[in-house]
């Protein structure tokens, strides 16, 4: 779980700070590159081991950990982990993680699978990972627990590893007060450890503290200048304390550092629908849409688009909408809401309803799990995806 | 951004209570035969009623303080009546040679005792169950299960 080569690391560190000299010289100055490391003067053993045979697969899957869940970059880490499965068909803990960063439900199956089927690869702790992976996902929850506390417990200095497990308890089990321990346990031991910041932030917000994100947001840009995402996060916590001009502020700052970086493009779609501009809500949404080619995510993009004639009280334009999208997904195996597309709202319905979303327990819904509820929503249209049982 | 955000529930979603319910899941030793019990014979076990396991184990009973965050709930729904009935229950001298009963102050210390126990049943918050031990049902139910009785608030 950790990028082996320190100067594979800094190359890829300085590459993803943008292409101009000026960029990747601020990048450089940033403590990225010891982050994902053990504590320090840590063996390698510290850390969760990855077994392949292959470099190029060790090197994507590496790439991809550092694209998705460091820097946020989420559709280039699920190009790289493509790429390393590719690289290493053999290779478990790829096909496992795979699996469980994508919200496409027909590669989450696939990439389970095949992760089963080369499990015997695997390492004992890697498949401890996995289980707790799959488990985490699929609904195998007390299981997917011992296998993690066992992991932590293990591997204590094993930062993203511990990142990964107190996302998931803070954003898909409401578990807070396990999250924060363990991520206050990592900023004891490395204050500068960027993903940290970021997601204690969020896990405060999450639980309702939304005022003790800001410090931390603060924390996240003076530690990643040059990088997207604490601008985007910024704007999301900004969002949540229903600053919107704030919001909008950073997002824009975060596109100015990235104008790739989409999901600050659906923060802007987001925070206008939530001011009530749908118009300019629409025209941002399709800009994010083009933006990505991740099909279910640009599915995901579209409904938020539809989304926006129901909050203009354009009910027929949006059940029409939703309609379209829901054939389009059955046909591409895509999962959709077709039992979550709100029912018809009289005038006063939607002005309540807009006003409710400005709160930050409203807000706070956002950081549902797209795992999550991609596995919901499959589950719902699909019977072979149906959840296991423990 | 969160990488595991979907901007998607912010709009379709409506306002969700934060919600801070755990789940305690009953623990025993991995060789302990037994995978599934009832709330009634728990309650058994918990007044001392029940001594014994299928095994013929003696059981000894581990728990986190009363008076610590989650114990009260757990004490009610396993005990029935009042935390404080509970309480005396549990602290009762009489039971040190039926089904004693170990006060401890923190979940990891649970789980250490009952991981090197035969005979311990515990109960700590699922959050902080390892491979160690074994999680049984209780009326058919585990952890997360809808319905699940020791879900708690």
């Amino acid at each position: 779980m950790r990028i082996q080569n320190p100067f594979l690391y800094s190359v890829i560190v300085l590459a993803m700070a943008g292409a101009t000299v000026a960029a990747a010289r601020t990048q450089a100055q940033e403590p990225t590159i010891a982050t994902h490391t053990a504590a320090d003067g840590a063996p390698a053993a510290e850390v969760v081991p990855v077994t392949t045979s292959s470099p190029d697969a060790r090197h994507d899957y590496e790439l991809a950990l550092l694209y998705h869940e460091d820097l946020l970059f989420v559709d280039k880490g699920l190009v790289s982990l493509r790429k390393a499965v590719k690289a290493d068909p053999r290779f478990a803990l790829g096909h496992a993680t795979l699996a469980y960063f994508t919200t496409d439900p027909l590669e989450e199956r696939r990439e389970y699978a095949l992760a089963q089927k080369y499990m015997a690869n695997a390492s004992p702790d890697e498949r401890l990972l996995i289980r707790w992976m799959d488990g985490a996902k699929n609904g195998g929850l007390v299981p997917a627990i011992a296998a993690l506390n066992d992991l932590l417990a293990k591997y204590p200095n094993d930062k993203r590893l511990a990142n990964q497990a107190s996302e998931w308890l803070c954003a898909n089990q409401a578990a807070y007060e396990h999250g924060e321990k363990i991520l206050k346990n990592v900023l004891r031991d490395d204050p500068n450890y960027f993903p940290a910041l970021n997601n204690l932030a969020y896990c405060y917000a999450l639980s309702g503290q939304p005022n003790l994100a800001p410090t931390l947001m603060d924390q996240y840009v003076a530690a990643l200048p040059a990088q997207p995402n604490p601008q985007d996060s910024y704007g999301e916590i900004m969002r949540m304390l229903g600053d919107y001009p704030a919001a909008l502020d950073h997002y824009g700052k975060a596109l100015q550092i990235d104008p790739s970086f989409n999901t600050s493009q659906v923060g802007i779609a987001s925070t206008y629908a939530l001011m009530g501009d749908q118009e300019r809500a629409r025209a941002e949404y399709l800009k994010a849409i083009s933006g990505t080619k991740e099909r279910a995510t640009k599915l995901d993009y579209r409904i938020l688009w539809a989304m926006t004639f129901y909050r203009e009280n354009q009910l027929e334009r949006g059940s029409r909408e939703f309609a379209k999208l829901a054939v389009e997904a059955h046909a591409a195996d895509l999962p959709v809401y077709t039992k979550a597309a709100p029912p018809p709202l009289a005038p006063a319905s939607c002005s309540s309803a807009q006003a409710s979303t400005s709160s930050s327990r409203a807000l706070s819904t956002s950081f549902f799990s797209s795992r999550f509820l991609a596995r919901s929503r499959a589950d719902k249209l699909s019977p072979v995806s149906s959840a296991k049982t423990n | 951004m969160r990488k595991r955000l979907l901007a998607l529930g912010l709009l379709l979603v409506g306002v969700t209570a934060v919600a801070f319910a755990t789940d305690f899941a009953v623990i025993v030793h991995s060789s302990n035969p037994i995978r599934v019990t009832t709330l009634v014979e728990l309650g058994k076990i918990f007044k001392g009623k029940t001594h014994t396991w299928p095994n013929e184990r003696n059981i000894t009973i581990v728990l986190r303080d009363p008076d610590s965050p989650g114990m009260k709930f757990v004490i009610e729904k396993i005990l029935g009546g009042t935390v404080e009935e509970g309480k005396a229950t549990l602290n009762d001298p009489s039971r040190k040679t039926t089904v004693p009963v170990v006060f401890v102050s923190s979940d990891e210390e649970v789980i250490k005792i009952v991981e090197s126990s035969p005979g311990a049943i515990g109960v700590v918050d699922v959050y902080n169950i390892t491979s160690g031990v074994k999680v049984i049902k209780i009326d058919d139910k585990q952890p997360f299960d809808p319905g699940y009785v020791l879900k708690g608030r």
